[in-house]
C-alpha cells in the first residue's frame, strides 16, 4: 500500500470528497461550452479548415506545391511528422512509464497527455500521407498481398520500419487509453439524465460495471498495457530517427540519433502537456487537480532532456570535428555558421539555454512562465527536426547541388492546420471525455488530497494517523 | 411485291377478326396507362403503383444522364496500305544534313512511324564526324512547332500558292520589264542547288529587263541581286582575305594539327563558324595519353564556353582584341627576328603581357604547327591574325586557305549598301529568306523603314517573324526535315538533306518558291538531282547515276576526291581595291600590317565596354520557340529560359548587384546605353569576365516569343553598329546603370566552387607524365575493423551483386574531352522525353534534366591551406569563386548507377532496384513518391514530379506533352511520367534492350559500340563512352582501367559504374593534395582514418 509523507505538497489542492471530483471532471460533458470554448474552437476550426484546404490543394495539384525542390526532398513535411510524432511521446510515457514507476502524480495529466498523445499521432500520420507523390496509391507501403504477384514491400527501408512503429504505437497508445477510459464514461454514463447521452456512454463504456472483478481486471490490464507501451515510447521515435541516421547524407547519418531523438521527444511532449495542461485546468476549471507541484515536476524532467538533447548537440558537433570526415565537418560547420545558421540559433537557445532556466525553483513553479518556455520549447523543436533535415540536405556531398529551401503559403498553411486539427480534436475531448482520471483520482485522494493531509496534520498532533 | 408469297400474324389476321383489325391500328396492343399514373385521381386503383412510378422516373433519370454521358473515343487508325519501310515498333533512319546558316551538321533522323523523333550525328560524315549540338538536336522539336506560318499569306490575310505566285510572278515582271530593282536578301546559303535556282531567278528577270546576255552582268549594276547577310556576321575574316590573299573566303581550319591554339575571342568550340567539327579536332588533341597534346591559349571579354576549357586564358577588353593580337605579332616577329609594329598597351589585371610571352613562345616552338585565330569581326584585327598565322607559316597546316569553309559568306556592307538602296527607294522588289532583318540588324540602320519604301516585299520565314509582319507577301519555308536540299559546308564537301516527313502545314521550301518564280516548276528534288548529275556525279567515276545517287542520299554525304569543281560558294569579290588585284598563292601575306596597326591602336575603349556574343544552344536565335533550348543550362552560368548582363562579380560588388542568383535573390536590373541604344536586363555575376566590361547573348527577346506573357530575354542586335564595313559586336563605350529593380532569374547551379572537394579532378600534363598516379588521382582507401586499409570497393556492409557474369553496362566520361557544350543535355531531353517545366520551376530548383552538366570555378583560396586535414577550413573563403579563375571545368552528372545504391535500399515499396546487368532501375509504376531516394542520393541526380506537367495549366506554354503537335515528338519507347513519381537517367536502357534484342535476332552476342546512349552518341567529343564493362575488350572496360579513371565520390562507397577520367591541363603545375606532406596531428598519432572506419561501418 501507498504510503504518502504529509509534508508533501498533495497532489489534490481544496477539501475535495469523491463526489466532488465526479462532479468537477463531468462538468464540462455535462454542461454547457462557454463562450471561450466556443471562440477557440471556432477559431481552432477555421485554421483546421484552412489546413484541409491545403492538404486538398497538394493532393489535387502535386507536391509542387510546396516548396521543396531537387536537393531539399523533404522538409516542413517530415519536419512536422517528426515534431508532432515527438509530441505524442509524452502521453505515453506519462501513462505508462509513470505507471510502472508508481508516480501518482501523473494521475492528473495522464488521461488528457494520452489524448494528446493519440491526437498527435494522428497529425503525425498526416504527413507521411500527404507527403507522399502518389497517396492514393500510399496503401502499398503495407506488406498487403497484391496483384503483382510476389511484389513485396522493402523491409531494408526505414520508411517500412516507420510504419509499423507509428501504427504498433497508436494502436497500443489508443487501446491503453481507452482501457482508462471505461470507467469514467461508465460514470458519465450513470449520472446521464438524457436517453442519448446514456446510450452513447453505455456504449463507449463497454458496459462497464464497476464490481470489483473488473477493477482487478482494469488494474491488470493497465499494468500489461503500461508494459507493453513502455518500450514502444522509446522505440517509436528510434525508429523514426533511422529514416535519417541509415542514409549516407552528412548530418543524418550519425549513430547518436535514437538517444538523442527520444531525449528531444520527451522533451517537446512535456512541453506540450504543459502548453495543454496550463490551458485546460483554466478553461475546464480543474486548478485544484492540476496544479503547481504536476508543473513543477514535467518542468524538472523538462531540464532534464532538455540538457540531455544539448548533450547530443554538442557530442554531434564534436564527433564531426573528430571525425576529420570532410562532409561531416562541412555539415556541422554549415549548420552553425552557413545560411541557415538562424535556425540552428533558434534551436541552441530554445533547446538548450533557455531550459536551463528551469534550476530556479521561483521560475519553473511559476505557471505563467512555464507556459511561456512551453511554447519555446516546442519552437525549438520544431527547428531541431528543421536544422537536421534541411541543413543537412541544403548542402550535401555536391556543391553544385546547393540550393535553398523557401516554403510556400501552402508548407506554412498544412503546417497551421494540422495545430488546428488537433485543437479541434482536443477541444471536443474536452468537451466530451472525461479530462481526468475521475475513478484513478479518488483512488489517491485519501492519502495525497490536501484534505486528507489536513487532517493528517491535524490528527498527527495528537495521535498517530490513522489510515482509511 | 411481284412475289405470290403472303404471310400472316397469325390466324386472326387470315381471318380479319375484327378485333384484330382494330388492335392492329395501335401501336401498343393495350392502352398506355399514362393518364392512370400520371392523374391522381383513383390513385388507389390503378395498376401502376407510385413505386412503379418511382421505378419509371428512376430509370429514365438514369438512361438520359447514361445518354448524356460520352466516352471519348481514341481512333487508331490503321494503314490500309502498310508502307513497305515503316514497321511499328522499330525506328527508321535517315541521312539527311542540318544548315541553317549558323550551324551546320550532317545527321541521321530517327522516325518512329514516320515521325521523325530524335536527331543524331552522321558517323561518315568527313566534316561534323558524328557530332552534334545541342542547336543540331534540339531542331526536331522545331518541326513541331504549332506557331510556325501555316499556309502563305497575303499581307495580313491567309492564302492559296496559286493566288500568291501568280501575283508576285506578275509583280516581279512587271518590275522587271520596267528595269526596276529586285534584290533576294538571305543568310549564308550553304546549297550549291540553292545558289543555282537564285541563279535562274537572277537570269528570268534580268533578262527581261536588260536583255544582256547572263556572262556579261554586272554585278554592281544588275537589277537582280543576291544580298547575303548573317544575323551573326563573320564579314571580317572574309574581307581580311581579300585585301590580304586576294580571296574573299573564310579559311578550313584543323584544330587536330594545331600544337598551339590562340583565340582571340573566338569561341570555337560552341558557336563560332563549325563549332561542331572544331569539337572533335580539338578533343583529339587533349588526350594525355596521345601523341601530343594542343596547348591552348584564350584571350577574351566574357568567359565564353571555349575559354572555360583553355589551358591558359586571359581576361581582356573588347577594344583590347587587335592589341593583343599585335603584341602577339611582335613578340612572334622578336623572335624570329622580324620587324615589329607599334601595339597600344593592354591592361594587365591578370597577366595579359606574360600570358601573351608564353603564347607567343609555344608558337614560335611550334611553327607550322600553330593556329592563331580571333572572333572579332573587324577587318584588320583579322589581318593581324593572318599575318600572325602567315609569319608562323600555318597556312596548309591548321588552316587552309585553298579549301574554303562556305558556312558564313555574309557581306555587310552590301547589305548595308541594300538598306541605303531601299531607303532611297531604289528597290522595287525584295525577296527575304532565311533572315530577319527587323530583328536582327543594327538599329541605326533603319531596316523597317527601309522595307516600307519597297514595293514587292516577299518572306520566306517559316516562322512569324518581325520582318513577316511587315512584308506584302508570307511564302513560309518548310522546316529542313520536309524538305530537299543539299549542302556544301566547304569546298570538296557535299551532303544531302532529305525529307523525313511530309509537310505538316501547307508550306513550300524557299528554293521551290524560287523555281516557281522562275517558272521552272516547284519540283526541287528534281532540280537537285539535275544539279547533281550535271556537276557532281561527273566527278565521281560512277558509271550510273541512279546508283550513286541512292548511295549519297543514304550515306547523306559525298565528298570529292578532287577539288576540282570550282564554283567558290564564295564569290571572289570583283573590283578590289588597287593592290589587292591578284589572288595571292597561300600563305602569301598581301596585307598592310602596320595599316591595321594604326586602325586598333586608334581604338579607344571608355569606362565600360561590351560584347555581344552568341550561346551554346540559342546561336542567333533561330529556334527561339524551342523549349528545350531553353531549358538546357547555358554552360557558364547555368542561367536558363533568358539573356542577362555578364558581368564580373567585383564590377557587381561595386555597383552594389546581387552576385549570387538564389531563388528569392533576384538579379538586379541594369540599363546599358550603346550608341543612343539601351537595353535593359538582369546582371548575372560571371567570374572571369573582364573587369568593367560586360557581355550580352544575341537571339533572344524576339516579338511574340513569350512564355506566360513574359518575353524571353531582350534582343541585343540593336546594339551591334556598323563600322569599317562590318558589323561590330562590341561597344567602346558604354554606360551602364541599375534600374534599381530585380528580375526572378533562374539558374540550375547556385554553388560555383568545388569546396576543396574530388569532384573533378584535375592534373597538369607535367605531373601526369612524371609523376605517379598515388599523387594526382590518389586510390582511395579505408581501414578495415582490423586496421588494415582497403580500397573503397572492397569493403562493403553489404553483399555484391552478382554482375561478374552477363553484361555489365558502364559509363566513362573523359572530363579532359567534354567541353560542356550540353549536346548531350538536349539529346537526353530528346531521347528520354524529359519534361520541361520552365523559368519558375527551375528557379525553384526543379529542373527535370536527367543529365546535368555541373560547372565549378577555382576559387582565390588556397585549397591545400583549406584542406581536409586542416582543422581551419576557411569555407567563406571556399566559396567566392576567384576574380579570375584560373580553372573552370564542366562534369557531367547523370545517374551513377552504383551498385550498392543508396536510393535502393531506401524505398519502401522496392521502386528503385539494381537490373542483373549493373543497371539501377525505376519502376515508375510501382513508385509512390516519398522522396527518400532523392534525399539520400549523394549525387543529386534523382529528378521528382512535382506536377502533372502533361496537363497542368502551369505548364500550357511550354509543355511538349500537352500540345498535340508537339507529343509527336515524344519517343514512344519511353514513358511519359506520371505526376508524383520519381526519374532519372535510365542509361538509356530501352537502347541497351533494342541492342540486345538485335544481337539475339542476329544470333551474336552485343558487338561493343553497337550500343549507345542518347548521350554518349551526341557528344562531338567523344567524350562519353557507353558499354559492357565485362566485355574485357570493350571500350569502356579500357576507359576505367586507365589510370585517370575515378569514381565520384568513392568514399561513401557506393561503387557507381560511371567513371570519370581526370581532367589533364596542358598548363602550370598543379599542387596536388596527396603530394602534399600530411600535418594533421591525429594523421600522427595513426588516428588519420578514423573518419572513413566510420564510413565503412555504415555506408
Amino acid at each position: 500500500m501507498h504510503k504518502e509523507a504529509d509534508i508533501r505538497i498533495p497532489l489534490i489542492l481544496g477539501d475535495k470528497t469523491y463526489h466532488d471530483i465526479t462532479e468537477d471532471v463531468c462538468a464540462p460533458v455535462e454542461g454547457k461550452a462557454n463562450k471561450l470554448w466556443y471562440m477557440a474552437f471556432t477559431f481552432a476550426a477555421i485554421v483546421a479548415l484552412w489546413g484541409v484546404c491545403c492538404i486538398i490543394y497538394t493532393i489535387g495539384r502535386g507536391i509542387g506545391v510546396w516548396g521543396l525542390n531537387n536537393t531539399v526532398g523533404w522538409a516542413w513535411d517530415i519536419t512536422n511528422f517528426v515534431w508532432w510524432v515527438g509530441i505524442g511521446h509524452a502521453g505515453t510515457l506519462i501513462s505508462a512509464v509513470l505507471l510502472l514507476f508508481r508516480q501518482r502524480w501523473r494521475m492528473a495529466i495522464n488521461r488528457s497527455a494520452e489524448a494528446m498523445t493519440i491526437f498527435a499521432v494522428m497529425m503525425a500520420a498526416v504527413f507521411p500521407g500527404i507527403h507522399m507523390g502518389r497517396i492514393w496509391v500510399g496503401y502499398w507501403v503495407f506488406p498487403l498481398p497484391n496483384a503483382f504477384g510476389s511484389l513485396w514491400v522493402n523491409f531494408n527501408s526505414p520508411l517500412l520500419w516507420d510504419v509499423f512503429a507509428i501504427s504498433t504505437y497508436f494502436s497500443v497508445g489508443l487501446v491503453f487509453w481507452y482501457v482508462g477510459l471505461l470507467p469514467d464514461f461508465a460514470t458519465i454514463r450513470d449520472r446521464a439524465v438524457k436517453p442519448v447521452y446514456k446510450t452513447v456512454y453505455g456504449i463507449l463504456s463497454f458496459g462497464w460495471t464497476g464490481d470489483v472483478k473488473a477493477w482487478i481486471r482494469f488494474e491488470e490490464v493497465s499494468l500489461v498495457l503500461a508494459g507493453i507501451a513502455t518500450p514502444l515510447v522509446f522505440s517509436v521515435h528510434s525508429i523514426v530517427s533511422m529514416d535519417f541516421a541509415t542514409s549516407v547524407i552528412p548530418g543524418w547519418h550519425t549513430t547518436i540519433f535514437p538517444p538523442y531523438f527520444v531525449a528531444g521527444a520527451i522533451f517537446s511532449g512535456f512541453a506540450m502537456v504543459q502548453t495543454l495542461m496550463l490551458t485546460l485546468r483554466k478553461v475546464v476549471g480543474l486548478e485544484s487537480y492540476i496544479h503547481v507541484k504536476h508543473v513543477e515536476y514535467m518542468n524538472i524532467i523538462i531540464i532534464i532532456t532538455g540538457s540531455v538533447v544539448g548533450v547530443a548537440y554538442i557530442t554531434e558537433l564534436f564527433i564531426s570535428w573528430y571525425s576529420g570526415v570532410e562532409y561531416e565537418g562541412y555539415a556541422f560547420m554549415n549548420r552553425a555558421t552557413g545560411p541557415y545558421w538562424w535556425a540552428y540559433a533558434i534551436m541552441m537557445s530554445c533547446n538548450v539555454l533557455s531550459p536551463q532556466i528551469f534550476w530556479f525553483k521561483s521560475l519553473r513553479t511559476n505557471l505563467t512562465f512555464t507556459f511561456f518556455m512551453s511554447i519555446i520549447v516546442n519552437i525549438g523543436m520544431w527547428f531541431e527536426r528543421f536544422v537536421i533535415i534541411v541543413t543537412s540536405l541544403h548542402r550535401d556531398y555536391m556543391p553544385s547541388s546547393w540550393e535553398m529551401f523557401h516554403p510556400t503559403f501552402v508548407d506554412v498553411g498544412i503546417y497551421i492546420g494540422t495545430i488546428g486539427i488537433f485543437f479541434v480534436l482536443f477541444l471536443l475531448y474536452a468537451r466530451t471525455f472525461p479530462v481526468l482520471a475521475l475513478n484513478e483520482l479518488k483512488s489517491i485522494l485519501k492519502i495525497a488530497g490536501e484534505a486528507q493531509k489536513e487532517r493528517n496534520r491535524d490528527t498527527n498532533a495528537s495521535t498517530p494517523s490513522n489510515d482509511k | 411485291m411481284s412475289t405470290e408469297n403472303k404471310y400472316w400474324r397469325g390466324v386472326e389476321e387470315l381471318q380479319e377478326d375484327p378485333e384484330f383489325v382494330e388492335n392492329a391500328k395501335n401501336e401498343f396492343p393495350e392502352q398506355v396507362p399514362v393518364d392512370e399514373f400520371l392523374a391522381d385521381s383513383k390513385l388507389a386503383e390503378t395498376s401502376t403503383s407510385r413505386r412503379d412510378f418511382l421505378k419509371f422516373l428512376g430509370f429514365s433519370t438514369a438512361a438520359a444522364t447514361l445518354a448524356a454521358c460520352e466516352t471519348p473515343v481514341t481512333k487508331a487508325i490503321p494503314y490500309v496500305v502498310k508502307p513497305e519501310e515503316v514497321t511499328p515498333g522499330v525506328a527508321n533512319y535517315y541521312a539527311s544534313t542540318f544548315s541553317d546558316g549558323n550551324d551546320y551538321a550532317s545527321i541521321l533522323v530517327k522516325t518512329r512511324e514516320g515521325r521523325p523523333i530524335h536527331i543524331e550525328g552522321n558517323k561518315l560524315s568527313t566534316v561534323t564526324g558524328g557530332g552534334v549540338n545541342a542547336n543540331v538536336n534540339s531542331s526536331v522539336l522545331s518541326l513541331y512547332d504549332g506557331t510556325r506560318i501555316q499556309t502563305p499569306f497575303i499581307g495580313e490575310t491567309a492564302s492559296t500558292w496559286d493566288a500568291v505566285d501568280s501575283e508576285i510572278t506578275q509583280k516581279l515582271e512587271e518590275i522587271a520589264s520596267r528595269g526596276g530593282n529586285i534584290r533576294i536578301l538571305t543568310n549564308s546559303i550553304i546549297s550549291p542547288s540553292t545558289k543555282a535556282v537564285i541563279a535562274k531567278f537572277t537570269s528570268k528577270y534580268a533578262s527581261v529587263a536588260n536583255d544582256i546576255e547572263e556572262t556579261e552582268l554586272d554585278q554592281s549594276t544588275a537589277n537582280v541581286q543576291h544580298v547575303t547577310y548573317d544575323a551573326v556576321s563573320n564579314a571580317g575574316i572574309i574581307n581580311a582575305n581579300r585585301v590580304d590573299f586576294g580571296k574573299a573566303v573564310i579559311p578550313t581550319y584543323d584544330f587536330a594539327k594545331a600544337k598551339t591554339i590562340v583565340s582571340i575571342g573566338a569561341d570555337f568550340l560552341s558557336t563560332w563558324l563549325s563549332s561542331i567539327e572544331y569539337s572533335g579536332q580539338y578533343a583529339s588533341r587533349r588526350n594525355p595519353d596521345g601523341e601530343w597534346m594542343s596547348k591552348h591559349y584564350q584571350f577574351e571579354a566574357n568567359m565564353s564556353m571555349t575559354g572555360t576549357n583553355a589551358d591558359v586564358r586571359g581576361a581582356i577588353k573588347p577594344s583590347e582584341f587587335g592589341k593583343v593580337a599585335l603584341h602577339l605579332y611582335n613578340a612572334i616577329a622578336e623572335q624570329m627576328g622580324k620587324a615589329t609594329v607599334s601595339a597600344g598597351d593592354v591592361d594587365n589585371d591578370n597577366g595579359i603581357v606574360e600570358k601573351i610571352a608564353a603564347a607567343a613562345i609555344d608558337l614560335a616552338a611550334n611553327k607550322g604547327n600553330g593556329l592563331v585565330i580571333s572572333g572579332s569581326n573587324d577587318q584588320a584585327v583579322q589581318s593581324v591574325v593572318n599575318a600572325i598565322n602567315t609569319l608562323l607559316g600555318n597556312y596548309d597546316s591548321a588552316l587552309n586557305i585553298d579549301t574554303s569553309s562556305n558556312l558564313k559568306q555574309s557581306n555587310d556592307s552590301d547589305a548595308y549598301g541594300l538598306v541605303n538602296e531601299m531607303t532611297s527607294g531604289k528597290v522595287d522588289a525584295l525577296i527575304i529568306w532565311g533572315l530577319n532583318p527587323s530583328y536582327s540588324m543594327p538599329a541605326d540602320w533603319g531596316f523597317d523603314e527601309a522595307l516600307s519604301q519597297v514595293s514587292l516585299s516577299v518572306s520566306l520565314t517559316g516562322r512569324p517573324d518581325e520582318t513577316a509582319q511587315s512584308c506584302g507577301y508570307i511564302c513560309p519555308d518548310s522546316h529542313y526535315l520536309e524538305s530537299w536540299n543539299d549542302a556544301s559546308p566547304r569546298a570538296g564537301e557535299y551532303s544531302l538533306t532529305q525529307p523525313v516527313i511530309s509537310n505538316l502545314f501547307d508550306t513550300r521550301q524557299g528554293a521551290a518558291s524560287l523555281m516557281q518564280w522562275s517558272g521552272l516548276g516547284s519540283d526541287y528534288n528534281q532540280f537537285i538531282k539535275d544539279y547533281w548529275k550535271e556537276n557532281l556525279f561527273p566527278l565521281s567515276g560512277e558509271m550510273l547515276f541512279s546508283p550513286f545517287w541512292n548511295k549519297v542520299l543514304q550515306d547523306g554525304i559525298y565528298s570529292t576526291k578532287t577539288n576540282a569543281i570550282s564554283t567558290p560558294m564564295v564569290e571572289t569579290e570583283e573590283g578590289l581595291e588597287q593592290g589587292d588585284m591578284s589572288p595571292l598563292a597561300s600563305g602569301n601575306y598581301g596585307g598592310d600590317i602596320n595599316k591595321a596597326a594604326s586602325s586598333i591602336n586608334g581604338v579607344v575603349g571608355g569606362s565600360w565596354e561590351m560584347s555581344i556574343y552568341s550561346k551554346t544552344g540559342i546561336g542567333d536565335g533561330q529556334q527561339l520557340r524551342n523549349p528545350w533550348l531553353h531549358e538546357t543550362p547555358d554552360p557558364v552560368t547555368k542561367v536558363v529560359w533568358d539573356n542577362y548582363i555578364c558581368m564580373n562579380p567585383v564590377d557587381m560588388e561595386e555597383l552594389d548587384f546581387n552576385t549570387s542568383i538564389q531563388q528569392q535573390e533576384p538579379a538586379d536590373v541594369a540599363t546599358v546605353t550603346s550608341n543612343g541604344q539601351t537595353i535593359t536586363l538582369p546582371v548575372v555575376a560571371v567570374p572571369g569576365q573582364k573587369r568593367k566590361t560586360i557581355s550580352i547573348a544575341l537571339g533572344y527577346g524576339q516579338a511574340g516569343v513569350a512564355v506566360d506573357g513574359v518575353q524571353i530575354g531582350q534582343n541585343a542586335y540593336p546594339l551591334t553598329s556598323f563600322s569599317n564595313g562590318t558589323i561590330s559586336y562590341n561597344a567602346f563605350d558604354i554606360t551602364i546603370a541599375g534600374t534599381g529593380e530585380t528580375y526572378p532569374l533562374a539558374c540550375t547551379q547556385t554553388h560555383h566552387t568545388m569546396m576543396g572537394r574530388k569532384m573533378v579532378n584535375e592534373t597538369d600534363l607535367n605531373s601526369y607524365k612524371t609523376k605517379g598516379r598515388e599523387v594526382w588521382n590518389p586510390k582511395g582507401e579505408i581501414l578495415d575493423a582490423y586496421g588494415k586499409a582497403q580500397p573503397f570497393d572492397e569493403l562493403n556492409l553489404w553483399n555484391d551483386h552478382g554482375i561478374k557474369t552477363g553484361h555489365r553496362w558502364g559509363m566513362s566520361i573523359d572530363l579532359n574531352t567534354c567541353t560542356g557544350c550540353s549536346a548531350c543535355v538536349t539529346a537526353c531531353y530528346s531521347e528520354n522525353n524529359v519534361p520541361v517545366v520552365g523559368r519558375d520551376e527551375v528557379r525553384r530548383n526543379r529542373e527535370m534534366n536527367w543529365m546535368r552538366i555541373d560547372r565549378y570555378y577555382s576559387s582565390d583560396a588556397d585549397p591545400l591551406a583549406h584542406s581536409r586535414d586542416k582543422g581551419d577550413r576557411d569555407y567563406d573563403a571556399m566559396e567566392d569563386p576567384a576574380e579570375y579563375p584560373t580553372r573552370v571545368v564542366h562534369q557531367p552528372v547523370m545517374c551513377q548507377h552504383c551498385n550498392h545504391a543508396p536510393c535502393e535500399t531506401v524505398c519502401p515499396v522496392a521502386a528503385t532496384t539494381h537490373s542483373d546487368e549493373g543497371l539501377n532501375q525505376m519502376t515508375y509504376n510501382r513508385c509512390i513518391g516519398t522522396r527518400y531516394c532523392m534525399n539520400n542520393c549523394p549525387y543529386k541526380v534523382r529528378r521528382f514530379n512535382w506536377f502533372n506537367y502533361n496537363a497542368d495549366s502551369k505548364f500550357a506554354d511550354i509543355s511538349i506533352a500537352q500540345d498535340d503537335l508537339g507529343r509527336m515528338v515524344l519517343n514512344p519507347d519511353v514513358v511519359v511520367r506520371a505526376r508524383g513519381v520519381m526519374e532519372k537517367c535510365s542509361m538509356c536502357v530501352q537502347r541497351v534492350q533494342a541492342g540486345k534484342l538485335d544481337a539475339k535476332k542476329k544470333g551474336k552476342p552485343v558487338v561493343d559500340g553497337e550500343v549507345k546512349t542518347a548521350c554518349a552518341s551526341a557528344c562531338p567529343t567523344n567524350a562519353i563512352t557507353f558499354g559492357d564493362h565485362n566485355d574485357a575488350a570493350s571500350e569502356v572496360r579500357k576507359s576505367t582501367e586507365s589510370e585517370r579513371a575515378y569514381h565520384l565520390l568513392e568514399e561513401v562507397g557506393t561503387q557507381p559504374n560511371v567513371w570519370y577520367l581526370t581532367k589533364v591541363k596542358n598548363s602550370e603545375e598543379m599542387r596536388h593534395l596527396a603530394a602534399e606532406p600530411a600535418h594533421n596531428h591525429k594523421e600522427e598519432n595513426g588516428h588519420g582514418h578514423d573518419h572513413e572506419e566510420k564510413t565503412e561501418e555504415h555506408s
